[in-house]
């Protein structure tokens, strides 16, 4: 077989193992990695071609936390600017769900249909799946305890990152609070380093800093800078241009967010990149589900909160406004040992009316000995939140759900959301 | 009394809420009518002393902190304080630490034996001990020795412990007790899954004043036992056969 029908055998036996998938789920199913396990199986190199194809490059974004919000908005921004834009869904950052996600992307012969892609990856996969392809530019967020089982060192996670940005050919953008981070520059030769940061009065007025396993000595000085951040209300200074931003959700983790994904479309864009337009565009993004979104459900308002590691939980814990009467706490199967939960600072929630999820009692005696007020104890998702949803509205603040990735997945399964 | 519990370099020592055992103690304490206070620096001696674990890319840094308060932590084992040491807390108190790459790092020689490199666990632990079965996780890649005639925190039930077992037949140990100094394996908050070891712990350093009777206790004790059978059930656990 020639190497052209090779791929066009490829895409095909992909595409069709999605259409059976798809049929058998009942039209649902998109997010299966099989097609692209037997579209690899037939065509070991596609994966690598065609990402290397996109006529402006790739963009690969990475780190501990952040990189699903900065990667949604840097595609937001890219498309405002009128690129065709690529983008991987996150859980699709193995070899074989990146495959089945660009199957839908690419002609028959292989060819991206977009300009350019901006990839998302997990440290781990990031560093392996780097080897088959070459980004033009590489998006590093941060370093922070997660998922201790898997990533028990920040040294290696930060040694994964380099690997990931030592593969960048024209471009890497860094977080310079993060001295994790920050401290990869020094490793890369040949390629533009570009910086983002918050300012001295950002990091001053958090109560348990950025989250970061090590925090730079020093701020950044030039570059983007989040200025000033209030609620959803951000003000990142651009070079000397500030650009004011109404955030899809509150919080300071958004606002970094924002500053990096404004750095990387500027370096991308380079003369044509419109600060007007990029507040406009990050102003009118709505939040990703379980990022302090607000949904109705039974006809009531109910604000959902994903945190992903502690660092997170307690960025969102600061961040909430106080006096909140109705708080449910859901941590699922994805936290697999909950100690490392126990630095965190639970105090400020003063009281939850519920915990559940698996690790339901876990969490419940985390709250306990922080001198939070605890309500029931259900690990059974469905009745927790059926029982939170019945509660009458309350008097102060809205229903706020936090809950832990697996319990936000099977909460929007719950709610029929998904 | 107020019960001063020193928790030594939490912001180095605490990646798997280690560090916050201190916290269990003092609010148990207060929860039985005991004022406690917990603190990173005392001049005076503490009366309880916590030690968690940190990342092995600290653990030079580490190592050079604890030493400077190597003095303090001395005069506590020497005066009978409990203290208790977590992961690399602990493997910090013996003798000397081998890392992957060969490089050895100086204990405190605290706690007798040393630590060095193997094969990567993580998971659940259990053991049984003298304060009752302690169960919870571990997730270490080092082995520690403990010598000849000295006594183990426990015997494993289910986990790796101190490491496997050096003779044939014999069970494989957790961790040591010598005098007031205990070092374990068994990371996270191991004194809110283990309550009898956290009441074990005050009653010593109350000298016999702390008693567990008041119901916040009791319900955090609930909660415990729950998540003591989930852990269990979640490993499959099975009680071992009566020893003859």
């Amino acid at each position: 077989m020639t190497s052209r029908a090779r791929t066009v055998a490829a895409v095909l036996a992909g595409r069709g193992a999605r259409v059976v998938i798809r049929a058998l789920r009942g039209g649902r199913g998109g997010g299966t990695a099989v097609p692209g396990g037997i579209t690899n199986r037939i065509a070991p190199n596609l994966l690598a071609e065609v990402v290397n194809a996109f006529p402006e490059g790739v963009i690969a974004v990475s780190g501990s936390s952040g990189k699903s919000t900065t990667t949604r908005m840097l595609v937001a921004l890219l498309r405002a600017h009128g690129l065709s834009v690529f983008t991987n869904d996150s859980t699709a950052n193995i070899r074989q769900g990146l495959t089945s996600n660009l199957l839908q992307e690419i002609t028959i012969t292989g060819r991206p249909r977009s300009r350019i892609a901006v990839l998302e990856f997990d440290e781990a996969h990031g560093a392996r799946l780097v080897e088959h392809f070459t980004p033009t530019t590489v998006v590093l967020t941060n370093v922070m305890t997660d998922q201790i089982d898997r990533f028990p060192d920040p040294l290696g996670v930060a040694h994964m990152l380099a690997t990931i940005a030592q593969r960048a050919t024209e471009r890497v953008v860094l977080n310079a609070d993060d001295a994790y981070v920050d401290g990869i520059a020094s490793s890369l030769l040949g390629v533009e380093v570009t910086r983002f940061g918050v300012s001295d009065a950002v990091l001053a007025a958090q109560p348990h800093g950025l989250g970061y396993l090590r925090t730079s000595p020093s701020r950044l000085d030039g570059g983007t800078v989040l200025q000033k951040v209030s609620a959803s209300k951000a003000t990142v200074l651009h070079g000397t241009t500030p650009i004011e931003i109404d955030l899809p959700a509150r919080g300071v983790h958004y606002a970094i967010d924002a500053a990096a994904a404004i750095a990387a479309a500027s370096v991308t864009l380079g003369d044509s990149f419109d600060p007007a337009l990029t507040a406009q565009t990050l102003s009118n993004l709505v939040p990703l589900f379980g990022r302090g979104e607000v949904v109705v459900i039974g006809g009531k308002k109910v604000e959902l909160v994903l945190v992903q590691n502690p660092a997170s939980f307690q960025l969102n814990i600061d961040e909430l406004p106080g006096e909140l009467e109705q708080v449910l706490v859901a941590v699922g199967s994805d936290v697999h040992d909950p100690s490392y939960l126990w630095p965190v600072d639970t105090a400020p929630l003063r009281k939850v009316v519920g915990v559940t999820g698996s690790l339901a009692e876990a969490m419940a005696l985390q709250l306990l000995y922080r001198g939070v007020s605890v309500g029931s104890v259900e690990p059974d998702l469905g009745t927790a939140l059926d029982a939170f949803v019945a509660l009458p509205e309350p008097s102060a603040g809205v229903k706020t759900i936090i809950f832990s990735a697996d319990s936000m997945r099977r909460t929007l399964r719950h709610w029929k959301l998904a | 009394m107020t019960l001063i519990i020193l928790q030594l370099l939490p912001e180095l020592l605490n990646v798997n809420g280690d560090a916050e055992n201190a916290l269990v103690l003092a609010r148990r304490a207060e929860w039985a009518g005991l004022d406690a206070r917990i603190v990173t620096e005392t001049r005076d001696r503490p009366d309880l002393v916590v030690i968690g674990s940190g990342f092995d890319s600290d653990l030079p840094e580490i190592a050079a902190a604890l030493h400077d308060r190597a003095e303090q932590v001395q005069d506590a084992a020497e005066h009978g304080v409990p203290i208790l040491a977590i992961g690399s807390g602990f493997e910090l108190l013996t003798g000397s630490v081998t890392l992957l790459d060969g490089n050895v790092i100086e204990g405190l020689g605290l706690l007798q034996g040393e630590t060095r490199p193997a094969a990567w666990v993580s998971g659940e632990i259990v053991i049984e001990s003298r304060y009752g079965r302690l169960l919870g996780y571990e997730n270490s890649n080092r082995s520690y020795a403990l010598p000849e005639g000295a006594e183990a925190l426990g015997t494993v039930l289910y986990g790796i412990g101190n490491g496997p077992a050096t003779s044939k037949g014999a069970q494989s140990s957790e961790g040591i007790v010598q005098g007031s100094v205990i070092g374990s394996h068994i990371h996270g908050p191991v004194l809110a899954n283990n309550p009898s070891f956290a009441d074990a712990l005050l009653d010593i350093a109350s000298r016999g004043a702390y008693s567990p009777g008041d119901k916040r206790i009791l319900a955090a004790d609930e909660l415990a036992a729950r998540v003591r059978s989930n852990t269990l059930k979640s490993i499959a656990f099975a009680e071992p056969s009566a020893v003859t």
